[in-house]
C-alpha cells in the first residue's frame, strides 16, 4: 500500500491549519472559532479510492495552546482511522 | 464385372504396330504378328480401347480378323495410322514428322473405305515407293474431308512436329488448336513450356485451361512381348494411360477436350485408386412409390438431376439414411422410404448389400438451403446442431448467461453501496469552539486510557491466525490419511491420529483465549462507560467536559463510518468499471471453420453508466463521478435528487444492451484464412463456407442438396466448378443439382436422372460420353445446351482470333 506524507502546519496568527499532500489542493481549516473538518473529510473521501495511506508530519505543538493540541490530536486520529479503513480487506469493510 | 453405369477408367493404347509396318519401313517390326495374340494381349492387359497404327499403311486384314470375331465385351479397336507428314520449312527445304490419325471408325467397311482413300492419296501423288510415303497436312485434310479423326503428332525427340516448324512454331500451334488433337511422346518437363507456347496464341479467356492433352502409348512393334515399349529391346514395359468413360470414340473426344479430368497416367491413376472407402451402390426392391433399381456410384462426382418433385432429394436421403455416420433430418414424406428394409446399400469394402453401411465419420451432409439459411436467418445454432456440436453450443450459451449474472452482481453491489452512502447523507463535521473549550478546561475528570488497554489485551487477530493454521493442518492430515499413495501402516495411523488430537487440544486452548479476550474487551468498554457515567454525575463543569469528550469521540467515529462506506463504494465502483463484459467462445465445427459466440466490447461499463449522467468528468473514474453525484454537483439524466432507485433504473437502461447481448450473443463463423462471416452477405458466406468445407482434406464423402441455391452464377462457374474438379478424385461427392455447369464442367462421373411418372419414382444412370445422354441432360437442365456448346469451344477459331487482330 503506497504511503503518502501529509504536512500539517498551524498559522497561529490567522488561525488557519493547512494540510498539504492529500490532493492537488491544500486543505485549509479555520480554527479561529468553531472548527470545520468537512474539507478534510471530503478530501479523504476522494482519496479513499487511491488506497494510499497517509503519514502525518506536523510541526511540534509542544509550545502551542491546548486547543491547537486538541485539533492536532483530532486530525491525527482521523488520519489514523482513514489508514485503518483503506487497509481493510473487502470482507471487513461492512 | 457389372456394367457400372458410371464413367470409370479405361486403359488405352492407340499406338500399336503390326507386321505391315515392315512394308513401309525397313525392318520396322520384330517377331511374328498374330491377330489372336493381339486380342489376347489386349484382354490380358485390361486395355479398353486400342488402335493399330502402322506407318503410312493400314493392315486391313488385321482389322477384318478382329471385327469379324468382335464381341461387345472385347476391347474396342479403332482405326489408326501413323503418317509421315512433310512440311516445307522457311528455307524451302522439307522435313517430316510423325503423327497418329485415330479415326472414328470401328467396322471393316469403314476401314476399307479409309484405306482406299489413303492408298489413292499416295497413288495420286505418284508415290509408288511404299517406303517413301509422305503427305502434307493439306493433302491429309483433302484425303479425309468427311472423316472424324484425332491428330496425335509426336512432339518429343524423334520425328517431332516441333522440328519442321522451327521459326514458324505459332503456325503449328494455331493449326493444332483448331484440330481434335493430343500430343504423344512429350517429356514431362517440356509440358509446361508447351502450354506456355499455346497460351501465347490463345485469347485471354482460353488461357491456362489445362486443356491440351499429353498422352503416351506403347508404340509396340512386337506383339508377343506386349506391353513392351517399341520392339522390347530396352526391356521396359509400357506405362499405360487411362481415359475415363466407356469404350467409344466419344470417350476419347471428351478426354482430349478435358484431359485434366479425363486422362491419367499410370501413377496418377494409382493415386486416385488409393481413395478410401466409398459408397458403391444401392439396391431398391419394389415399392409402391419407387421402381426397383440398382444404382452404382462413382467414387468421384455423382450428380442427381431431374425435374421438380422427381425424387432427387429423396435419393440423397436414402443414401444418407443408410449410412451410419450420417444424421439426416429426414422429413416425414421420406421417412417410410428412407428406412425401408428392402432398400440396401453397399460400400466398396462391403462384401454384400446391407441395411446400413459404415463409411467412417468424415462425412459432410448438407440439405437443400441449409447453408444459406444459416446466414440469412442467422441460425448458426442450427449449423452447430448439424455439426454435432449442440451440447457445446448450449454450454457456451450458459457461460454467457453466467457472465451476465456476474455483471448484474457487480451492478447490484455498486448500487447497494451507493444507497448506503446516499442514506448516510452529506454531513458537516464541525467541532464547536465551546466543545473544544470544555475539553481543554482543567476541570477534574476521571479518565481511562482505553486504547492503551485494548492494544495490550486485544490479541484476537493473532488468535484468529493461529486458529486458521490449526484448522488447515487438521484438514490436510485428514486428506493425507485418505490418500491412497501414502498407504500408512496401522501404527503410523495411530501416530497421525494422536497428532491430530494434540492439534485439537491446541485449538480448544485458542478458543478459550478468544473468549477471554472478548471478555477483557467487554470489561474495558464497561469500565469506560462506567467512568463516563461517573463523570456525568459530577459538577456541571465536569459533566460538560465529559459530554464534550464524548461528542468529539462520536465525531471521529462518524467520520470513520463514512470513510468505511465510501471505501466500500469505491471498491464496488472499481470492480464494476474494470469488469470486462466482453466474452468470446469458439466452437470448432471442423478444422477449417469455427463458430464464434461473442459479445464484443464497445463502450466500457463506466462510459455507458456515465452516459446516463449530466455533468460528468469522463477523465475521472466511476467512483469520483459517483462521489459528485452524492454531493449533488452532477445529476442523473431525466431524474431529480439522485435517488438510489433512479440510479438503479438509469444503470439498468444504460446497460440494457450488454444484458441483451449476453442473453443472445452474436454468432459468426471464423474461417481459417482469418476471414469471418461478420458483415458479409449470406451469399458470400455460403460461398465461403462451401469452399472451405469442400476443400477440407479430412472430409472423405460429401453430400449437398442443390449447392447452387443462392450462390452467385459467377461463383458457380468460376470457383465451385473448379473446386469440385480439384477435389473429386480425392473424395466422393453426391450433389443434387439443377446447374448444368456443375454437371458438364464438373465433368460428373455419374449422372443419375430422377423421374416421377404418376407418383412412381424411378432412377436411371447416364454418362457424359454417351451422346444421347447429352441430349437428355440438355432437356433436363436449363442452359445445358449453352454449357455443352461452351465446352466444345476448345476446337474453335474464336480461341485464337485476337481482338487486336480483329481491329486491325
Amino acid at each position: 500500500m503506497p504511503e503518502v506524507t501529509l504536512s500539517l502546519t498551524f498559522d497561529e496568527v490567522s488561525k488557519v491549519i493547512t494540510i498539504s499532500g492529500l490532493s492537488a489542493a491544500v486543505v485549509r481549516i479555520d480554527y479561529s472559532a468553531d472548527i470545520d473538518f468537512t474539507p478534510l473529510v471530503e478530501s479523504l473521501l476522494d482519496s479513499v479510492a487511491t488506497d494510499n495511506s497517509f503519514i502525518l508530519q506536523s510541526t511540534s505543538t509542544e509550545n502551542h495552546d491546548e486547543k491547537d493540541k486538541l485539533i492536532a490530536k483530532t486530525i491525527t486520529e482521523i488520519i489514523a482511522k482513514y489508514n485503518e479503513v483503506v487497509a481493510l480487506a473487502p470482507d471487513e469493510e461492512a | 464385372m457389372p456394367n457400372k453405369h458410371f464413367s470409370d477408367w479405361l486403359r488405352i493404347d492407340l499406338h500399336i504396330h503390326t507386321n505391315m509396318s515392315k512394308i513401309t519401313k525397313e525392318g520396322d517390326y520384330k517377331g511374328i504378328f498374330s491377330g489372336d495374340t493381339l486380342k489376347q494381349k489386349m484382354i490380358d492387359n485390361n486395355v479398353g480401347i486400342f488402335a493399330l497404327t502402322d506407318h503410312n499403311i493400314i493392315n486391313v486384314t488385321a482389322y477384318n480378323e478382329y471385327y469379324s470375331n468382335y464381341a461387345p465385351t472385347d476391347p474396342l479397336l479403332l482405326l489408326g495410322i501413323e503418317l509421315d507428314i512433310v512440311v516445307t520449312m522457311l528455307d524451302g527445304s522439307e522435313k517430316d514428322y510423325h503423327s497418329l490419325l485415330i479415326f472414328n471408325a470401328f467396322s471393316i467397311d469403314k476401314v476399307e473405305d479409309i484405306n482406299y482413300k489413303l492408298e489413292n492419296a499416295y497413288t495420286n501423288k505418284g508415290l509408288t515407293d511404299k517406303k517413301n510415303r509422305k503427305l502434307t497436312i493439306s493433302e491429309i485434310a483433302r484425303t479425309f474431308p468427311e472423316e472424324e479423326f484425332f491428330f496425335i503428332p509426336h512432339a518429343g525427340n524423334t520425328k517431332s512436329i516441333i522440328d519442321p516448324y522451327k521459326g514458324q512454331i505459332q503456325n503449328a500451334q494455331r493449326m493444332l488448336l483448331l484440330m481434335q488433337s493430343a500430343f504423344e511422346k512429350v517429356p514431362e518437363k517440356a509440358i509446361q513450356k508447351y502450354n506456355q507456347g499455346f497460351n501465347a496464341v490463345l485469347r485471354d479467356e482460353f488461357k491456362d485451361k489445362n486443356d491440351v492433352a499429353y498422352i503416351d502409348f506403347s508404340d509396340n512393334h512386337n506383339i508377343s512381348k506386349y506391353p513392351c515399349v517399341h520392339t522390347g529391346e530396352s526391356g521396359d514395359d509400357h506405362s499405360f494411360y487411362y481415359v475415363k468413360g466407356m469404350k467409344s470414340f466419344e470417350t476419347l473426344r471428351l478426354a482430349f477436350i478435358d484431359p485434366e479430368s479425363r486422362i491419367k497416367s499410370q501413377s496418377q491413376y494409382e493415386e486416385i485408386k488409393k481413395t478410401k472407402n466409398a459408397i458403391a451402390s444401392i439396391k431398391i426392391e419394389t415399392h409402391n412409390s419407387m421402381t426397383s433399381n440398382e444404382l452404382y456410384f462413382s467414387p468421384h462426382l455423382n450428380v442427381v438431376i431431374g425435374g421438380r418433385s422427381s425424387g432427387k432429394s429423396l435419393l440423397m436421403h436414402i443414401i444418407g439414411g443408410k449410412t451410419d455416420s450420417i444424421r439426416t433430418t429426414t422429413t416425414d414424406i421420406y421417412k417410410d422410404i428412407v428406412y425401408l428394409p428392402n432398400v440396401k446399400i453397399k460400400s466398396e469394402l462391403d462384401g454384400d448389400y446391407k441395411d446400413t453401411t459404415s463409411i467412417g465419420s468424415n462425412i459432410i451432409y448438407i440439405n437443400q438451403g441449409d447453408v444459406v439459411r444459416y446466414f440469412e436467418q442467422k441460425n448458426l445454432e442450427d449449423l452447430a446442431v448439424k455439426s454435432s456440436k449442440a451440447a457445446e453450443y448450449r454450454s457456451c450459451i450458459e457461460i454467457f448467461k453466467e457472465h451476465k449474472a456476474k455483471v448484474k452482481e457487480h451492478v447490484d453491489d455498486f448500487v447497494d453501496r451507493y444507497k448506503e452512502c446516499f442514506e448516510y447523507g452529506n454531513r458537516k463535521y464541525v467541532l464547536h469552539d465551546i466543545t473544544v473549550k470544555h475539553i481543554i478546561s482543567e476541570k477534574y475528570l476521571a479518565e481511562l486510557d482505553d486504547q492503551l488497554l485494548i492494544s495490550k489485551y486485544d490479541v484476537n487477530a493473532d488468535l484468529l491466525q493461529t486458529k486458521g493454521v490449526i484448522d488447515e493442518t487438521i484438514s490436510n492430515i485428514n486428506i493425507l490419511l485418505n490418500d491412497k499413495h501414502c498407504s500408512f501402516l496401522e501404527e503410523e495411523i495411530d501416530a497421525v491420529t494422536a497428532a491430530k488430537e494434540v492439534l485439537k487440544n491446541a485449538l480448544a486452548k485458542v478458543c478459550t483465549k478468544q473468549e477471554i479476550t472478548l471478555k477483557r474487551l467487554e470489561i474495558i468498554n464497561s469500565v469506560k462507560d462506567l467512568i463516563s457515567a461517573i463523570n456525568l454525575e459530577q459538577s456541571e463543569e465536569t459533566k460538560a467536559r465529559q459530554l464534550a469528550i464524548d461528542t468529539r469521540n462520536k465525531f471521529v467515529d462518524e467520520i470513520t463510518v463514512r470513510l468505511r462506506l465510501y471505501k466500500s463504494l469505491s471498491r464496488a465502483a472499481k470492480s464494476l468499471e474494470s469488469f470486462d463484459y466482453s466474452i468470446t467462445k469458439k466452437i470448432i465445427l471442423n478444422e477449417d471453420v469455427s463458430l464464434v459466440l461473442e459479445v464484443p466490447k464497445s463502450d466500457d461499463i463506466k462510459t455507458q453508466i456515465l452516459d446516463g449522467l449530466n455533468g460528468v468528468k469522463t477523465n475521472q473514474g466511476l467512483y469520483h463521478n459517483i462521489l459528485s453525484l452524492l454531493r449533488g454537483t452532477i445529476a442523473i439524466k431525466n431524474f431529480k435528487n439522485n435517488q438510489p432507485p433512479d440510479l438503479i433504473k438509469k444503470i439498468q437502461s444504460q446497460l440494457n444492451n450488454i444484458y441483451t447481448n449476453l442473453e443472445k450473443p452474436q454468432d459468426y463463423l471464423e474461417y481459417t484464412d482469418n476471414e469471418t462471416s461478420k458483415n458479409k452477405s449470406p451469399g458470400y458466406n455460403s460461398e465461403k463456407y462451401l469452399e472451405i468445407v469442400l476443400q477440407n482434406p479430412k472430409i472423405e464423402v460429401i453430400f449437398i442438396d442443390q449447392p447452387e441455391d443462392n450462390l452467385g452464377n459467377r461463383f458457380i462457374a468460376k470457383r465451385l466448378v473448379k473446386i469440385i474438379r480439384d477435389i473429386k478424385f480425392k473424395k466422393q461427392l453426391f450433389l443434387v443439382t439443377h446447374n448444368p455447369s456443375i454437371v458438364v464442367f464438373g465433368d460428373a462421373e455419374s449422372i443419375i436422372i430422377a423421374e416421377n411418372h404418376n407418383k412412381l419414382i424411378s432412377y436411371k444412370q447416364i454418362v457424359l460420353e454417351d451422346k444421347s445422354a447429352q441430349k437428355e441432360i440438355c432437356g433436363i437442365l436449363d442452359g445445358g445446351e449453352y454449357v455443352f456448346h461452351n465446352r466444345s469451344l476448345k476446337y474453335n477459331i474464336e480461341r485464337i482470333l485476337r481482338e487486336d487482330e480483329n481491329h486491325a
